[in-house]
């Protein structure tokens, strides 16, 4: 065998590695981008990551009904339950509307939307080989306007982020992922924190709230948007509704787990906000009693631009140093 | 008219083509399976990396892994080439392996495949979450990477059965043991 490390085949083989090797760092630093190499090879696969996704989708809704059925059953009687309940509170929406304009604003999210400039309709043509956060591949990219970092909705709530373009095709880091972090507004008490996802909650579809005042009002089943205050995703998008509420163990802050209003392990068609108002989100958003100097230092930051906000505070420093973006 | 037999060197050379065809054909499955479904999937390339290079050379086995590590890279979002770098290793020196030190059996096969994923599962766990320090990372571990080396695993001998008669069929003989000589 020491033959072999001595042989010119062993040199040419570390020269082999040597160039993939030189292909992982080379992508490194393309900082979002995608590589030719990847994108011949992504270009290639695609259709072939469709037909397995179509496969996949197949099978598991077969297996799915049979295994699940008497869940379904269930789901189906407490959901119309629920209709029966939105409908009453419906009722009384238009009271509130009325006597509360600025709250009008975060119920009535499609009243707002009009500055969207939507990206196609994308499919998910294929998910992350094991992958905890639910990161997928959607089948437009730059030729469709999609840029690095664009927001990824349905018209349930957010998704994620765009992370990596290429031409044809775009890789979408999901809210479950830690690596993202969303500035978060409670609809009811005005309470404002950091969502982020963790791998503890990311099995179950779930995400964290973090850097909630001690004292905040958030309740279980509290509705949850995006503050928008650094542009990066618009305002007043809806993200989820909160599960459970707790103090850290540090005993400074508290946190809220949020069940995102739609759950990326599950979507099978999404748009990209390719452009949208960001001088709306300059505007103050209206506080209430509890969140109004936190409402303030809340940011939706992700990784490339989390130094870039002027308007950070405490909050997110305390964030970027503990090295959570 | 008659049909000329063909010479030993065009035989290898059809029987080569025809075996790496349909390793690519299996490599091709295995880039479908590998993106079918959303939980916990094994790495099937690392058991059909181990067995081809069971019987290939260095080069073909260094090739074979830069182009399966690049496939599954682009599958599981990983730095592209990253993938490669370990699949090339574990190639070159699976087939240094199976020349100098191993039997080639289903046995060996499976240890081969096992000791592979976990190495890539480890470095992949240190590399991408807990260098990180993310928080609750060693879910990851045991929620990922051990449900995928046990699948690996399992999948292992399946892998090797397809690929037995391949390489029995298509592999050129090579010149007789003593023992082989004798039984004739």
């Amino acid at each position: 065998m020491n033959q072999f490390f001595k042989s010119f085949k062993f040199k040419v083989i570390v020269c082999i590695t040597a160039f993939f090797l030189g292909m992982a760092l080379y992508s490194v630093t393309k900082d979002g981008k995608t590589s030719e190499g990847s994108q011949l090879i992504g270009t290639v696969l695609n259709p072939v990551k469709r037909f397995s996704n179509v496969i996949s989708d197949k099978v598991s809704l077969v297996i799915d009904l049979f295994a699940n059925s008497e869940e379904y059953v269930e789901e189906n009687r407490k959901l119309k339950e629920q209709v029966a309940d939105l409908n009453n509170r419906l009722i009384d929406y238009e009271d509130i509307k009325s006597e509360n304009e600025d709250l009008r604003k975060f119920i009535g999210i499609k009243e707002e939307n009009e500055d969207f400039v939507l990206s196609p309709p994308c499919t998910v043509i294929s998910r992350m080989t094991n992958d905890p956060y639910g990161t997928f591949v959607i089948d437009r990219g730059s030729n469709d306007g999609i840029k690095l970092y664009d927001p990824v909705v349905t018209s349930e709530g957010l998704v994620g982020i765009i992370t990596e373009v290429a031409k044809s095709y775009a890789t979408v880091r999901t809210i479950l992922s830690p690596d993202l972090s969303v500035g978060g507004l409670c609809v009811e008490s005005r309470d404002t924190g950091i969502i982020e996802g963790s791998l503890t909650y990311a099995s179950s579809g779930k995400c964290k709230m973090i850097y909630l005042d001690k004292n905040n009002k958030i309740k279980k089943g509290d509705l949850i948007i995006t503050s928008g205050n650094s542009g990066q995703f618009p305002q007043g998008y809806v993200i989820g509704n909160v599960t459970e509420t707790g103090i850290e163990e540090s005993g400074l802050t508290a946190y809220a787990i949020i069940e995102p209003a739609v759950n990326p392990n599950k979507i099978t068609n999404v748009m990209v906000i390719t452009e949208f108002d960001k001088t709306e989100n300059e505007n103050q958003i209206p506080t209430g009693n509890i969140g109004e100097e936190t409402t303030e230092n809340t940011t939706d930051t992700t990784e490339p631009d989390s130094t870039d906000n002027t308007d950070a505070t405490e909050n997110t420093e305390e964030t970027t140093e503990s090295g959570e973006y | 008219m008659s049909i000329k037999p063909m010479t030993r060197i065009q035989k290898i050379r059809y029987y080569a083509v025809i075996r790496w065809a349909l390793y690519i054909f299996l490599i091709f499955v295995s880039a479908i399976l590998i993106n079918v479904g959303k939980g916990v999937k094994p790495i099937y390339f690392i058991p059909l990396c181990v067995c081809i290079c069971m019987n290939e050379g260095e080069y073909p086995a260094a090739f074979l892994g830069g182009i399966c590590g690049l496939i599954f890279d682009e599958a599981s979002g990983k730095i592209f080439g990253y993938s490669s770098v370990m699949f090339i290793i574990f190639c070159v020196s699976a087939t240094i392996l199976f020349r100098h030190l191993l039997f080639q059996n289903a046995v060996n096969v499976i240890a081969l495949s096992a000791v592979y994923t976990a190495t890539y599962q480890i470095l992949d766990y240190f590399f991408y979450y807990a260098m990180w320090d993310y928080e609750n990372s060693g879910y990851v571990f045991s929620h990922i990477s051990i449900p995928c080396i046990f699948y690996t695993i399992i999948i292992s001998p399946i892998v090797y059965l397809i690929i037995k008669p391949i390489v029995k069929r298509f592999y050129p003989k090579k010149a007789k043991t003593i023992e082989e000589a004798m039984k004739v």
